[in-house]
């Protein structure tokens, strides 16, 4: 491998948008848990920082893999994750009555994760196979079919949050592919019918496809004070911590979080910390990271050698982008309780390590495009 | 089936081969605008969620910043002790004992499990679940199903049960992890150093009711407040309760207290004032004994019936009670830390106990028989209706002139007569045919002068003293007459009314301590007083916070000779007339009127109202047995029993005698 080539070629300003969500988080996630009497203050960043060494490490070796070879191995790849999944109904440990881990002997493996970015690569290559049926309704069939069947093992774990990023993801990617505007509309028609048909007349059947409680969290973002003892708690928490940090925010003050008010808030609700502590402009530090991030990722779509490569780069930005809308918008209750984590900034390794595998996936894809542009710059016609 | 194409590398730039006769080359999409439909989307996204910030935290930060403050502190109650309450000489009636309250602060008990630890707290405190739900959800303003899942939860620790055993708190504190939220608190429990000693006047406590919460004179208190439910306990326990004292702390999320932290702010709890009472503690507890003596005396007189009795002992001039007893009484403590309904309550409402809870001094109504001569005579005199020098011949009975059908009337003498007598000789041989006169001639004047005067002299209505509960009794005037009976010939009022009333029969309903007061206005020379047994305020060091104003008495107008005749016929009465057997010797001059009120299947109500020293009344003492036959037996020797409190003789019983009514 071409060492220098590599170094030169990598994208650096995307490693330090990374570098940058991760130790914001981790010093968020020290704020967080600094007062929690069963750990040590520190625990919590710790753990964060050590799983990112990690992430870091797994991000360089997806980065110098040329993702080619991935096409190759994309059934063997999505045979894995189906496998994986599925084990988990069988071997996972219930845990808050969902079933989403694997014990292995070195470290717990959360399946759905992985898999998110398995199917990133599997399913760009599954359609970039197919370019031929560009603008055939088979293809677009085909994709819906391919992810519906992990994302259906995730849907009854249950994991309505992660199944719902394959979604985005496979809309994404179609987009990407070049699917007609038409198709999406359609789509959008069926799922509705089907949204209206789970929710509301199968119940009424007799037939529960979706658990109460998801019901009740989905709904309740929309009348968050209907019923503070419960669903709406949180929410109603979280929001109290975002509007109380103002616009510079409240600092050592910060009682909502260091008083336990907020939930989960190392982890699905950390944005109501950095909101409460650091205000409007802490938030918007890191929404402009975002930002950032997602710019980058769009930018290497429109790099990539190759249609495979603007496909997965595509899929990541729109997948960032939706982990990171949705998480914000559930604590700031625009949008419901889905258990999406913010990617790089909640506390947890699985999630954490998924993204910087995405990331390497992106350098990956930068390194090859200016590789294969040469050290001009230039891009020669071939 | 297409056929598998090769794996090449798809270059964005190159058109595809689709090897498909429709369409053979597709122009690959166009990446750059794929990106701006996404680029466009994040900033349409990223716009909302910096609008939505933007209201949360700028445009309604300060609400939010109030909501996070709201959260984080909590004000904890800090029961202040109830002021004591004293004799007027100091000596103590109602005091303080520390005891142990537990309670469950139901912010601490984990979610979903408030009704299995209610059960739980019900076996081990012994009490019925129902009960503890109630008090829950009292306190809560919510039904159960609410308050169980978690409405209207608040900080507060709702006792559950003051006064609790050590041994139970002990179990509780042993056990504290199958409790959870249940906490044991210090309180402070009334204590009653000389037992039943004035109990209906004293008064008792309990919580305040939900329904007492929304009426405006228990404005400023709040659930779980326990007040004074009755007696002096309730008039005064604006001063009596002090001032709850409240400490401000900061909580996490489940309500605790953050360890080690100092309370940000809040304020002692003030201590009641103690409350100092005209009542003498001695008297009171020689009124009790007396009035017990004097069903004793009815019992051994052949009145086995006699169970019920009340005394009232007024400062002539003033009105201030020196006593008050009502038989049969009850102990107070047992109200202490919540009565319980099972047991106590039900014993006490058990129709075997005969109504002690029932204050007869104040709220008693009954036919005050030949007591109620007295208010004849000042009314009599007062309107002219006789003179002192009147005289009326008493046959042994009476026959109303100008009646169309014949009515007999008879005196309690009868068959024997008392011949002709005046006032004075009436009052002391307690004559029932002068009062008949006396009557018939206000019959005749068409007016309602003599019940005027009943009224004038604080009959018909209460009498305002200080204390809840005071009934009013009833005078009976043709209005009431016609107003109360449907009959038509029932709602007439006959001569026969106004001659039954003169002798205090007859639908005339009234107190002991109603006729205590009418009496102290012949006594005092013509001041009708206001009963009242608050003397000070005192705070807990002893520095006089407020006198309580002696309320002014309402002067009658009525010449003071035909009061000192009254007053004279009074004192002979009680040496040679009807009480002199128990009078006649005693070293203090006494003055008063025994009453032997007849009720229809009952045996007769024993009184005696009566003042002392005669020459110059200090106090009015009026005792009443139910069924206790005659007054002159059975009350006098009572309301002796009390002068030799009064004037500190020595106990000396005497029985009565049936002389004359």
């Amino acid at each position: 491998m071409d060492v220098r080539g590599y170094f030169r070629h990598l994208d650096y300003l995307l490693l330090a948008i990374t570098l940058g969500l991760i130790g914001y988080g981790a010093t968020m996630i020290y704020f967080a848990t600094r007062h929690d009497p069963l750990t040590s203050a520190t625990y919590y960043a710790r753990s964060q920082l050590l799983y990112a060494a990690v992430g870091f490490a797994v991000l360089v070796a997806v980065s110098t893999i040329d993702y080619e070879r991935y096409r190759r191995w994309q059934w063997a790849l999505y045979a894995f994750a189906l496998v994986t999944i599925a084990a988990v109904f069988a071997l996972g440990p219930v845990t808050r009555g969902s079933r989403r881990w694997l014990q292995t002997p070195f470290m717990n493996f959360q399946p759905s994760e992985l898999a998110l970015w398995i199917v990133t690569v599997t399913m760009a290559a599954f359609l970039v196979d197919r370019m031929d049926l560009l603008g055939t309704r088979r293809i677009t069939v085909q994709a819906l079919a391919y992810v519906a069947l992990p994302a259906a093992l995730i849907f009854f774990q249950p994991d309505f949050g992660t199944a719902t990023v394959f979604i985005a993801l496979t809309i994404a990617l179609l987009l990407f592919y070049g699917t007609r505007w038409t198709h999406f509309a359609t789509l959008f028609a069926a799922s509705a019918v089907v949204f209206v048909a789970v929710l509301d007349v199968l119940p009424a059947l007799g037939l529960h496809l979706v658990k109460q409680y998801q019901i009740d969290r989905l709904l309740v973002f929309l009348h968050p004070g209907r019923d503070p003892g419960a669903s709406g708690y949180n929410v109603m928490q979280s929001m109290i911590a975002v509007g109380s940090g103002s616009l510079t925010g409240r600092g050592n003050l910060a009682t909502q979080t260091q008083l336990d008010f907020l939930p989960e808030h190392h982890t699905d609700f950390i944005f109501a910390v950095i909101s409460e502590r650091y205000g409007f402009v802490g938030a918007a530090l890191l929404i402009g990271l975002y930002v950032l991030l997602i710019w980058r990722a769009l930018r290497i779509a429109t790099l990539s050698r190759d249609m495979y490569g603007s496909m997965m780069a595509g899929g990541i930005a729109v997948m960032f982008l939706f982990q990171a809308f949705v998480n914000i918008g559930m604590t700031i209750g625009i949008m419901p309780v889905t258990g999406i984590p913010l990617p790089f900034v909640s506390y947890g390794g699985a999630a954490l390590i998924t993204s910087l595998m995405l990331v390497g996936l992106l350098e990956s894809i930068h390194v090859r495009a200016r590789r294969a542009v040469g050290p001009g710059g230039q891009s020669g016609k071939r | 089936m297409h056929t598998r194409r090769p794996r090449e590398t798809v270059r964005r730039e190159r058109p595809i081969r689709t090897g498909r006769a429709d369409r053979p080359l597709i122009q690959p999409p166009s990446i750059a605008l794929r990106v701006a439909i996404v680029a466009s989307l994040t900033i349409a996204l990223i716009g909302v969620i910096l609008f939505r910030l933007w209201f949360l935290q700028i445009l309604s930060g300060r609400e939010y910043v109030a909501e996070a403050n709201d959260n984080r502190l909590r004000t904890v109650k800090i029961v202040a002790p109830r002021g004591i309450i004293t004799d007027r000489n100091g000596k103590v009636l109602v005091a303080n004992r520390p005891g142990l309250a537990i309670g469950i602060r139901p912010m601490d008990v984990p979610k979903g499990q408030l009704g299995p630890l209610v059960d739980h707290v019900a076996k081990v405190l012994h009490m019925r679940v129902a009960a503890i739900r109630k008090k829950l959800t009292d306190h809560a303003g919510v039904n159960w199903t609410q308050f169980k899942y978690g409405q209207g939860l608040q900080y507060d620790l709702i006792v559950i049960k003051d006064d609790v055993s050590k041994t139970l708190v002990s179990y509780v504190l042993e056990h504290q992890l199958s409790f959870p939220g249940v906490e044991v608190r210090k309180s402070y429990l009334r204590d009653y150093p000389l037992g039943d000693l004035a109990a209906h006047v004293l008064g008792t406590l309990s919580e305040i009711s939900p329904q007492q919460l929304k009426q405006t004179q228990y404005r400023g208190y709040a659930a779980g407040d326990v007040i004074g439910q009755s007696g002096v306990e309730a008039t005064y326990d604006k001063w009596l309760r002090g001032h709850d004292g409240t400490l401000k702390v900061e909580v996490n999320a489940l309500g605790k207290p953050k360890k080690n932290a100092p309370p940000i702010g809040g304020r002692l709890p003030q201590p009641g004032d103690n409350l100092v009472l005209t009542l003498d503690s001695t008297v009171q507890r020689a009124a009790q004994n007396a009035i017990l003596y004097g069903i004793q005396l009815a019992h051994a007189s052949g009145k086995t019936r006699a169970n019920g009795a009340a005394a009232v002992v007024l400062d002539a001039k003033t009105g201030a009670v020196v006593a008050m007893a009502s038989y049969p009484t009850f102990d107070p403590s047992v109200w202490v830390g919540g009565i319980s309904k099972k047991k106590n309550f039900r014993a006490l409402q058990a129709p075997v106990a005969n109504a002690p809870l029932l204050d007869r001094a104040d709220a008693g109504l009954y036919p005050v028989g030949s007591t109620f001569k007295v208010i004849d005579s000042v009314a009599a005199l007062a309107e002219g209706v006789i003179t002192a020098g009147t005289r009326f011949t008493c046959p042994g009975y009476f026959v109303p002139p100008n009646l169309l059908a014949k009515m007999v009337f008879h005196c309690w003498i009868y068959p024997g007569a008392h011949g002709s007598l005046d006032l004075t000789q009436a009052l002391v041989q307690s004559c029932d045919v002068y009062f008949y006169n006396v009557g018939e001639r206000f019959y005749e004047r068409k007016d309602t002068a003599l019940e005027d005067w009943a009224m004038r002299l604080s009959l018909g209505k209460p009498t305002g003293i200080d204390i809840p509960g005071e009934l009013g009794g009833r005078v009976p005037t043709p209005t009431w007459r016609r107003a109360y009976f449907t009959n038509p010939v029932d709602k007439l009022w006959g001569p026969g009314q106004s001659i039954n009333l003169a002798i205090g029969q007859g639908d005339l309903l009234a107190t002991p301590l109603q006729m205590a007061v009418a009496l102290a206005a012949v006594a005092n020379g013509g001041y009708v007083v206001k009963p009242h047994l608050g003397l000070k305020i005192v705070d807990p060091q002893g520095k006089l916070v407020r006198t309580i104003a002696t309320p002014q008495p309402k002067k009658l107008d009525v010449a003071p000779a035909y009061l000192a005749t009254i007053r004279n016929a009074l004192h002979l009465a009680a040496t040679v007339g009807t009480s002199s057997t128990v009078f006649a010797t005693y070293p203090i001059p006494v003055a008063g009127k025994t009453g032997t009120a007849q009720v229809s299947g009952k045996d007769d109500y024993a009184w005696y109202i009566s003042y002392a020293p005669a020459n110059d009344p200090k106090y009015v003492v009026a005792v009443m047995i139910e069924q206790g036959g005659h007054g002159g037996l059975v009350a006098a020797p009572a309301a002796r029993m009390i002068y030799d409190a009064l004037f500190d003789k020595k106990l000396s019983h005497v029985a009565g005698a049936t002389n004359g009514d």
